[in-house]
């Protein structure tokens, strides 16, 4: 609460957001307390909460949790929901009202989904009604602390895409030609991020 | 309306403009900070980083957000981290009757006498540059 309403530390910069995760498979009770405590931040101050869900799990289930906790499901963004393709689980999610981040791209190869079959999905979410919901970045480190991530040679290629341009190079021409609109991808980058601070 | 806590300070939902939701400026795993003799912080480094990337991201014309002005080289930044010695806990291993040559090789990622020359902290990251 303090971050959020007097500053980092003492250097008066205040946090924009909150950010949350959960384990594979399962939301541990000290998650789960995180989750109600971040709740009873966005209750007082209207900041957004962001996940993190680990191996395309529990997305569903953290929308229900911080819902049912009291969050406003347009301040709530589910995260890493592009490293699951199955079009039920991230229906299951959106069910719930709230903002999915497919924040991952350029990175599926190591999180062991291609991006192959991730684009149809992504067509097939916006064709279903879902881009008013929808949002994509990279999670993209441009310095690590400590040591690097440190890939062998061999797995370069899987992450060449996993870089902050990737979504205007790549990803928003892909798909354009999967047949969604300019206007869609617009709601998508622009107007989403908007809502989810603005809680609209 | 609520305002966005910006690292700048309070703006409006509306200056946000094209939003990328999660990305990293800094990140490391707990423990990074016990790092320190392999990776030092480097302060400069992490600034420089961010200030190339992040100014790269605003040339992004809003009116066209396909249309980078060039292509984005985010292999030269991950390569750029491999100048680091890679691993050295691990690949400080040698069976017995391996050459102190050979040793110095495995522990660095390369020959003694490079390591030597190098200079340590000679790292950079021409991503966005």
């Amino acid at each position: 609460m303090r971050e959020v309403t007097v500053g980092i530390r003492d250097t008066g910069i205040k946090a924009g957001g909150i950010k949350v995760g959960s384990s594979k498979d399962t939301i541990t009770r000290y998650e789960k307390l995180m989750f109600e405590t971040a709740v009873r931040v966005q209750k007082e101050t209207g900041v957004p909460i962001i996940t993190h869900t680990q191996k395309g799990t529990m997305g569903p289930q953290q929308a229900e949790l911080l819902i049912s906790a009291g969050g406003d499901p347009n301040r709530i963004q589910i995260g890493h929901m592009s490293d699951n393709t199955d079009i039920d689980y991230q229906e299951a999610t959106f069910k719930h009202g709230v903002y999915a981040a497919w924040d991952r791209m350029g990175l599926q190869g190591l999180a062991g989904c291609p991006m192959d079959s991730g684009y149809p999905v992504m067509v097939e979410l916006m064709k279903k009604g879902h881009a008013s919901r929808l949002m994509i970045s990279h999670d993209f480190i441009i310095t690590w602390l400590g040591r690097p991530l440190n890939l062998p040679e061999a797995a370069l290629p899987l992450v060449a895409n996993w870089h902050p341009g990737h979504l205007f190079e790549n990803i928003i021409p892909e798909l354009k030609q999967g047949g969604v609109t300019d206007e869609q991808i617009d709601t998508i980058i622009r107007e989403n991020p908007r809502r989810l601070f603005a809680g609209a | 309306m609520t305002a966005v806590n910006s690292v700048l300070g309070a703006i409006a939902p509306d200056e946000l403009g094209i939003t990328l939701m999660h990305e990293h400026i800094l990140y490391g795993y707990p423990g990074w900070e016990g790092d320190q003799s392999i990776a030092p912080l480097d302060r400069g480094l992490i600034v420089n980083n961010a200030v190339a990337t992040l100014t790269r991201l605003k040339t992004i014309p809003a009116s066209n957000p396909m249309s980078m002005p060039r292509p984005w080289t985010a292999a030269a930044c991950l390569n750029s981290t491999r100048r680091f010695p890679k691993n050295p806990v691990f690949k400080s291993y040698a069976p017995p009757g391996t050459t102190t040559k050979e040793k110095e090789r495995r522990r660095t990622g390369r020959s003694a006498a490079a390591w030597a020359t190098s200079g340590r902290n000679a790292r950079s990251c021409s991503c966005g540059k």
